[in-house]
């Protein structure tokens, strides 16, 4: 038994290890990034995933060869203590420095990420959300929402690269989720408010969107795509759209 | 049995029985949660396919498939049944009532007809969460959490109908029934204690359900609130989490309801409860491991106290972290720090307690029981969930983590790992002291291996999932193409979730293998030092601490808590 | 049932039930601060809160609070003549005038709810009238629950039984009257 509990243990660490090593080979990870602060997240993940891994294979390792101590066959007593004031001391102090670290090490991060929050910077474009589609409403030439050249799409989200986007996110019914991994954002959609998020993608390419908050049974299938293009493709792509809004006879809705 | 008796055995006063009558029934619950989940795998793995066999007479109406609306009702239903019908009810119902009394020497409950209420306010509460199966549009599709508007607005999803507020009804009952239970655990271990039962002296799995009771009657009160104005959202058309201009499925609402309300305030009331309820889940498991750590290895408890003042430190902490399940709510950035900063002081008693756990299997002199191999199975899942819990405490990475599969990971291995590990290994452990009849040890064993092996071929793929941004609560995340290549991975899950439902049959007969062994006194198998294996008859007078083991002035390796109970007085003077 | 037949000795002098009553306030406040709070929250935060109109009578909230404060002055007169070890005549009659008071109070909140609904308001109104419903519905029935509980300590105190039942009942009145001042002051006032 005890010989199977000592390689139960073992072949936990090996699994989790493995896991972790194996997964990014084979997509079994965070696509890669392609945003400006998603290289920040990464870096920290990466930190904490190491502090974990450390503490990980310490901590099980330790359990490991303690039980294995503790079974051998033997006819001395356990040790009788009821503690060691010192050793807690020890311990708390050490790990709570750790935590704080870490807790003081993301603060930039967070700032920067929320930065759009309450800062009043014009939005590109808004999001509007609805059981189970994503519509996006551009201004239009001159820049200004709910005048006669804003112009919707739906399904697909078209940014420039390498510029600070800033989106507004709308939603008409329940509370929705606006996920694009690559972009590594996430930002609840909330009904009854005007949420503002920004991103700077440095590739161009095409990403998934995902929601990610339950928003009823069609939850599943509420996607949508982020197409990051260069500006000249992108001013092509708007005043295209403008057009086609207008000769389609599409007022505002 | 005359009908006087047989209603003294449905509704009895007695703290036992209605703990038994906790188990059986939580357990029950627990068959039916887990069934629920081997569906929703079913889903993740091959999406809208026929369940061989049973699907044809599960789903007849919607091609023998799950339904879309069926699984966001199957998760809802499995969150809300393994949270608030299984782990709640198992862990302070049945080991409270079983252990608390008998630990700290009370012939009975302070309150024993209140005790008894609890129990029965729960059964109305499960009946009306069935109920909802039943009702046009199907059971609650809301997720456990119930966010508004999706929740509050009858229009809002299918099953959001009569379903949806039964289920609302549901977890009314069940928190009144929580806090009936919970008022009487307090006051039973404040003022019922035995002559020299200091609260120093008493066992942790008693600390552990009193700081878990306390959390309770401070925090549940915010839950009951908040679903009285959802269900009155409900039934009345106040608007108290309803913003104005919605139209949800073709209904304008500023029509028909009051509106202008707040959907973040349901979030609030909500997680300022269940926040907390994760430490109720969490708290009296603690307590268990604690001591039967210390039974096994008959070694004392490293550091009682630090392990106390931790539970207390969880417990008062567990008031200020609510908000760091809404970090990316549109909840305000300061705030968001604010959370996560006290997100990080709650990681620090948890990982002292988990440091005192480690030190107390030091030079101990460990028995490999079924009982044991559950606590230390808790240690190490346990470890891997609060570890992956710092991934989520860190707000930038919870951007990306946030309702991706990497939470699933998380409190699974804590709620699943932690939580019902503990619930075996009390089971193995004072099986005998309750039911009069002893487990297997050998298929006990069996079922540890199994189930530990299990546990982690099911939950720990999932943190890559989440990774790769699978999200929760997806019917097919096939949809995207990013996560085609997930497939194999969650057919592994899925095979390893129904390999494990499966071996909790060894757990099953293991039952009814002690069931069909004649009841007999078996006294303290463990020889254990505190109170509730005390076979002496009188009133117990303690003179130590729950976790004298292996003292090296005593004549054998453990010194009951209670004078009168020894075969084996020592004559020095004990301290306390 | 098993063999360990412990005596219990309560070793504290904290005596159970007062205790038990406590900690049922403990959650009574708790839940009135969730409603409490979610009502502050709305009006400061809403854009579509709306306002209390002219139908609601200021004068019949205030007979109503001091129907409530009579309930709070009798129960606890009852209260001191326990102590005090008067008859048990005397100590039903103050609580009994408690339970009439509080069913004045219950009386007068019905009038109010009609008044409402006669003047065209419901919950669904807007959220200050929803807010008002569902406080003071909740606040009744705690009332409601306040009196039954005064009946039934009427119905001991009558026979010079239980004084502890009447004692509790006491604390509760109080807390029910002292919630019912926030309301007032919340609803009616500011």
């Amino acid at each position: 038994m005890r010989t199977l509990i000592a390689l139960l243990f073992g072949a936990l660490i090996a699994a989790v290890l493995w896991s972790f090593v194996v997964a990014p080979g084979r997509g079994w990870w965070m696509p890669a990034s392609v945003s400006t602060y998603g290289g920040d997240i990464d870096k920290l993940f990466n930190t904490i995933t190491v502090v974990l891994a450390v503490a990980f294979v310490g901590t099980i390792g330790g359990l490991a060869w303690l039980v294995w101590r503790g079974t051998r066959t033997t006819t001395v007593r356990a040790l009788h203590t009821h503690g060691n004031a010192r050793l807690e001391g020890a311990w708390t102090f050490v790990t709570g420095g750790l935590l704080l670290t870490l807790a003081l090490m993301q603060l930039s991060v967070w700032r920067a990420i929320q930065a759009e929050r309450g800062s009043g910077g014009k939005p590109l474009v808004r999001v509007l959300a609805a059981q189970f589609d994503w519509r996006f409403r551009y201004p239009g030439v001159d820049g200004m929402f709910d005048t006669a050249d804003d112009f919707e799409t739906p399904y697909r989200l078209v940014v420039p690269v390498d510029e600070r986007v800033v989106i507004e996110l709308r939603s008409r019914d329940v509370i929705h989720g606006f996920f694009v991994p690559a972009l590594r954002l996430k930002q609840d959609v909330l009904p009854g408010s005007a949420l503002t998020a920004w991103f700077e993608a440095h590739t161009p390419g095409e990403y998934d969107l995902i929601c990610t908050q339950l928003c009823g049974s069609g939850h599943y299938r509420m996607a949508g795509k982020v197409q990051v293009v260069s500006r000249a493709d992108f001013d092509a792509w708007n005043e295209r759209m403008q057009r086609e809004w207008r000769t389609n006879g599409q007022e505002r809705p | 049995m005359s009908e006087s008796a047989s209603k003294a055995r449905w509704f009895s006063t007695d703290h036992e029985h209605i703990g038994r009558q906790y188990l059986f029934t939580s357990l029950a619950m627990l068959v039916l949660g887990g069934m629920m989940a081997l569906a929703i795998r079913w889903q993740l793995a091959w999406p809208w396919t026929e369940m061989p066999l049973i699907g044809r007479v599960l789903f007849p109406k919607t091609g023998h498939v799950i339904s879309p609306d069926f699984y966001t009702v199957l998760f809802t239903m499995h969150g809300t049944i393994m949270i608030f019908f299984v782990i709640i009810p198992l862990l302070v119902g049945a080991f409270g009532n079983l252990l608390v009394p008998a630990m700290i020497g009370a012939r009975e409950m302070a309150f024993p007809r209140l005790n008894m209420w609890s129990y029965w306010t729960m059964i109305p509460a499960i009946a009306c969460l069935l109920a909802g199966f039943f009702v046009e549009g199907g059971g609650a599709a809301s997720g456990w959490t119930g966010y508004a508007p999706l929740a509050s607005v009858t229009s809002g999803a299918q099953g959001s109908g009569t379903g949806q507020t039964l289920w609302l009804v549901a977890l009314l009952m069940s928190g009144v029934s929580s806090l009936l239970g919970a008022i009487t655990y307090v006051t039973t271990i404040a003022t019922h204690r035995a002559r020299g039962m200091t609260l120093m002296r008493m066992p942790l799995t008693v600390w552990g359900v009193f700081t878990a009771s306390a959390l309770q009657v401070v925090a549940l009160p915010m839950l009951t609130a908040g679903g009285l104005l959802q269900l009155a959202d409900r039934l009345l058309l106040t608007g108290f989490f309803t913003p104005q201009n919605l139209v949800i499925n073709g209904v304008a609402l500023d029509a028909v309801a009051a509106t202008g309300g707040s959907p973040l305030l349901w979030q609030h009331l909500f997680w300022f409860y269940s926040h907390p309820a994760v430490y109720v889940m969490v708290l009296p498991a603690m307590g268990i491991v604690s001591d039967v750590l210390s039974v096994h290895g008959r070694k004392p408890v490293f550091g009682y106290k630090p392990m106390v003042w931790a539970l207390c430190a969880i417990c008062v902490l567990g008031f200020l972290v609510w908000g760091h399940h809404m970090f990316v709510s549109g909840m305000s950035p300061a705030a968001g720090t604010a959370f996560m900063l006290s997100t990080f002081v709650i990681a620090l008693p948890s990982s002292i307690k988990t440091f005192n756990w480690l030190a107390t299997l030091h030079r101990a002199r460990i028995q490999l029981t079924a009982s044991m191999l559950f606590a230390l199975g808790f240690v190490a899942l346990f470890i891997i969930g609060g570890l992956s819990g710092l991934w989520m405490a860190a707000t930038p990475v919870d951007v990306y983590i946030n309702n991706t599969y990497v939470v699933v990971a998380h409190f699974h291995f804590i709620v699943f790992g932690g939580s019902v590990f503990a619930v075996f290994a009390g089971l193995y452990h004072w099986y005998p002291r309750f039911f009069g009849r002893a487990l297997d040890e050998r298929l006990g064993k069996l079922h540890f291996v199994g189930t530990f092996v299990l546990t982690n071929c099911v939950f720990l793929m999932m943190h890559q999932l989440g990774l790769a941004g699978m999200l929760r609560r997806t019917a097919d995340p096939y949809v995207y193409g990013m996560f085609e290549h997930l497939r194999p991975v969650n057919v592994f899950i899925t095979w390893s979730a129904i390999a494990l439902a499966a071996w909790q049959l060894v757990f099953v007969v293991n039952l009814l293998k002690a069931r069909a062994t004649p009841r007999r006194e078996h006294g303290n198998p463990w020889r254990a030092c505190s109170l509730e294996w005390r076979t002496a008859a009188s009133a117990p007078i303690v003179e130590h601490g729950p976790y004298e083991y292996s003292r090296p002035d005593a004549n054998s390796d453990w010194l009951p808590q209670a004078r009168d109970d020894t075969p084996e007085r020592v004559s020095s003077r004990p301290q306390s | 049932m098993t063999a360990h037949g412990a005596v219990a000795v309560p070793r504290s002098r904290l005596d159970p039930a007062r205790l038990g009553v406590w900690l049922l306030l403990v959650t009574e406040a708790m839940f009135f601060a969730g409603l409490i709070a979610a009502y502050l929250v709305l009006r400061e935060g809403s854009s579509n809160f709306g306002a209390p109109a002219g139908h609601l009578s200021l004068r019949l909230a205030a007979v109503a609070t001091l129907m409530l404060a009579c309930c709070s002055l009798c129960i606890s007169r009852a209260d001191v003549a326990l102590t005090r070890k008067r008859g048990p005549r005397i100590v039903a009659s103050w609580v009994l005038r408690t339970v009439l008071f509080g069913g004045l109070f219950l009386c007068l909140l019905a009038v109010e709810w009609r008044e409402c609904f006669k003047a065209g308001v419901t919950p669904r109104t807007n959220l200050y009238w929803s807010s008002f419903f569902v406080l003071t519905g909740v606040h009744g029935l705690h009332v409601f629950g306040g009196v039954l509980w005064a009946a039934w300590a009427w119905a001991s105190a009558r026979r010079g039984l239980n004084p502890v039942r009447t004692q509790l009942a006491a604390l509760y009145w109080h807390f029910v009257d002292v919630v019912w001042l926030v309301l007032f002051t919340l609803l009616y006032l500011v």
